[in-house]
């Protein structure tokens, strides 16, 4: 009976139709059953963690890839991974190729794996500072152009050779690459924020007068040492910044969130902790020549007194010495920056924006310009003992 | 299958704007940036003001023959010599609508999701999905897409606000006080593919039920600048966290933006581009109601009244748009075409046939008139 009433619904015109579109549609979406044309089983992939990019003779690229191996990728997830991890063997290991761009590059590091290398899932890329300005140009573009390949993850440049930074083994964490995820990821972490994404880096590349500064990666110490920023002019890195350089300009860029000062007052040396900036650029025209003023405001605590309690005078004489100390450190940078043609707070951008006429001369009116800087500090925090 | 019932204001207002908020999706805010410069924002304003406009034009049109579609009256107002070349000039329109959504939505997967996968592949899921929605009546369709409409709206303003921490171009959000109204124009001509499609009005509209009509004019509008808002929100956040430079350069300024969104914590952790896949369905409505309204529109004008020609008529345009898509193989030339041929021909049909039709009825009616007289 109950054949027979499928097969008069079959007969009727309108269930008919239902079925073969139904039928159409099963198998037009069949071929998605196994996932997507794309799709690779997980063990058949390189997980690229970093991509290193240094220079080679002939005018080449060396790509390098760190892959993690799979007990890497084991004692890099399970709790309790710390130093050492407990496991034996590497946790990664360098793909490497060398080609005349990275797609070449990374084409001669395929022939020495059995594993199709995904870009994916990469947390780091690292560019040699040997670098000359058209392979780094060149190197971001290829980066920036590859659809899959994830923008947020972060760009620094390394001060070593970038195959020794990439296998270097710190002494916090079995797989290096995973150390600037953890290092760039928490924004108030560190003394100061020196995270740099690519989509920063490809904004900046692609933006007249706005200056690409990325952080620096030493390795002579137990673990990476990242307190230094390279600051650029178009592709070519004019500067390495100093330690406290790089301090003057993360207050210029409101970019820190502990930084500790020592300054003198008439009631001694004190120290002060967890100095955070913020800023306002004012960027003007006028009588023909650039004015950029930033005007800092800075919260602080009181960390140290050589003697004494705190009283309403030495709070104002901390103040009034962090605000010059601050002031004077962040002209100086502000005027190196200036000589090296080089603007990382992007000054221009929001000037010529409106007014496009000057932007082919943007260098020169910004070797002109004048700079000045203001700060003013609150300290809302003097301890709890007097 | 059944004569569609008639619809409410409600579903009406939802399907027009279905019909044309993927239109520039994905490409938004580049022509605007690229043309405007600091002016973009009045530009923005003026396809805003302009739509407005142009969807009053088309709703006088409907007035003529409130229970009729546009391709049934066209040869009594304006005869058949004319009547018929828009007829026409109405199908390709509506077909290449439906291919720049198909061929864009394909491309944006390719590039960065699936890079191996067949762009005809993507391509065929689109109009198949469009086709499906098309499939049962215009009530059902309405109301998959008002189903569809609510989640993914409020899911993309939700997710957009975890974009708000890393608006650090916001000075180039701001319009420019140095207004110069060439520029201006010429950035709203150059972008208002951000409205394209909300000329289907002209073949949904007998279907609003009677007492209805004025009501559905009214939401109408209202959706139109709840969807001016929605793309000024996307513009703020698109500007704000590429720069102008950026949006200049990127294919798909929305895409790259939205991918910058990640919640580390989440089970998704790449937020933004969940809600770059759940923007399909957007594509999938425009595509279902070209689709729809090609075979509506087609219906009267070929005397194919019996309800199962609907669904021929869906067919070939879904394998139409399918044949059309596959001669747009990247971005760059699909981009040039649709700029330099799409843009001035969809200029001349919302805002040049209106005019002709309504100026051949006010002359057909004022000779029935005189005619009457006469005797």
């Amino acid at each position: 009976m109950r054949h027979i009433r499928w097969w008069r619904s079959w007969n009727r015109r309108a269930a008919w139709q239902r079925r073969v579109l139904a039928l159409a549609a099963l198998a037009a979406l069949s071929p998605t059953l196994a996932g997507c044309w794309d799709n690779r089983p997980v063990d058949a992939r390189d997980l690229v963690l970093a991509i290193g990019v240094s220079p080679a003779p002939h005018n080449d690229v060396t790509v390098s890839l760190a892959v993690p191996t799979s007990a890497g990728l084991i004692s890099g997830t399970s709790p309790g991974s710390g130093a050492g991890g407990g496991s034996s063997g590497q946790s990664t290991y360098l793909l490497q190729g060398t080609g005349p761009d990275l797609g070449a590059a990374i084409a001669m590091a395929q022939a020495y794996t059995n594993k199709d290398i995904y870009l994916g899932q990469t947390q780091l890329v690292l560019f040699s500072h040997r670098l000359d300005a058209t392979q780094f140009g060149h190197a971001v573009s290829w980066l920036a152009r590859l659809g899959p390949f994830d923008k947020t993850a972060y760009a620094a440049v390394a001060e070593a050779p970038v195959a020794k930074t990439l296998g270097y083994q710190p002494v916090s964490t079995r797989i290096g690459p995973m150390y600037f995820l953890t290092l760039f990821s928490c924004t108030h972490c560190q003394t100061a924020n020196l995270a740099r994404t690519l989509w920063s880096l490809e904004m900046r590349t692609v933006s007249p007068g706005m200056s690409i500064w990325l952080p620096a990666i030493d390795t002579r110490g137990p673990n990476f040492v990242v307190r230094r920023v390279v600051v650029f002019r178009g592709n070519t890195a004019v500067a390495t910044l100093s330690p406290s350089q790089t301090l003057a300009l993360c207050y210029l860029m409101a970019a820190t969130s502990k930084a500790t000062l020592s300054v003198s007052t008439p009631a001694g040396r004190v120290g002060v902790r967890a100095v955070r900036a913020s800023r306002f650029n004012s960027v003007t025209w006028s009588h023909g020549r650039l004015h950029v003023h930033v005007t800092i405001s800075v919260m602080a605590a009181i960390d140290q007194l050589a003697e004494g309690a705190v009283n309403p005078a030495i709070v104002l004489d901390v103040e009034d010495a962090v605000s010059r100390r601050i002031a004077r450190q962040t002209t100086k940078v502000m005027a190196l920056l200036q000589r090296r043609g080089s603007d990382p707070e992007a000054y221009g951008p929001s000037v010529f924006w409106n007014w496009p006429a000057l932007r082919p001369h943007w260098l020169a009116i910004y070797r002109r310009a004048v700079l000045s800087v203001s700060v003013s500090t609150v300290i809302h925090n003097v301890g709890d003992s007097t | 299958m059944r004569p569609s019932r008639p619809i409410s204001a409600f579903y009406f207002a939802s399907m027009l704007t279905g019909a044309y908020l993927a239109s520039g999706l994905f490409v938004f805010p580049r022509e605007l940036i690229s043309v405007g410069g600091a002016e973009a924002p009045w530009a923005f304003l003026l396809d805003c003001a302009a739509a407005l406009f142009g969807l009053w034009l088309w709703f006088q049109v409907n007035h003529l023959y409130p229970d009729e579609q546009v391709s049934g009256f066209t040869s009594r107002i304006v005869t058949p010599v004319l009547g018929w070349p828009l007829n026409v000039m109405t199908v390709i329109t509506h077909v290449l609508l439906a291919v720049w959504a198909t061929v864009n939505f394909g491309l944006v997967m390719i590039t960065f999701f699936l890079p191996d996968t067949p762009l005809w592949a993507l391509e065929t899921l689109t109009v198949v999905v469009g086709l499906y929605m098309a499939w049962a009546d215009t009530r059902v369709l309405g109301r998959t897409i008002q189903a569809l409409f609510l989640p993914t709206g409020v899911l993309s303003i939700l997710m957009g606000l975890l974009l708000a921490p890393r608006l650090t171009q916001a000075w180039a959000i701001p319009p420019s006080g140095d207004v110069h109204l060439p520029t201006i124009a010429l950035a709203a001509y150059q972008s208002f593919y951000l409205f394209w499609g909300y000329e289907v009005t002209v073949t949904l509209y007998p279907f609003v039920s009677q007492g209805a009509r004025r009501q559905a004019e009214r939401y109408a509008y209202i959706a139109m600048l709840v969807a001016g808002a929605f793309m000024a929100f996307g513009y703020i956040l698109i500007v704000g966290t590429s720069g102008p430079y950026m949006v200049m350069a990127a294919e798909w300024p929305g895409v790259s933006a939205m991918r910058l969104i990640t919640l580390s914590s989440f089970l998704i952790n790449k937020l933004g581009l969940f809600v770059v896949l759940m923007w399909s369905l957007f594509v999938f409505i425009f595509v279902a109601m070209r689709l729809w309204c090609l075979a509506q529109d087609l219906r009267p004008a070929l005397g194919l009244q019996r309800p199962q020609h609907y669904r021929y008529l869906l067919v070939f345009f879904a394998a139409a748009t399918l044949v059309v898509s596959h001669l747009f193989t990247n971005i760059t030339v699909t981009g040039r075409f649709f700029n330099e041929w799409m843009v001035p021909a969809m200029a001349l049909f919302n805002f040049g046939i209106p005019p002709i039709l309504l100026l051949g009825a006010a002359i057909t009616r004022r000779r029935t008139k005189v005619s009457m007289r006469a005797p």
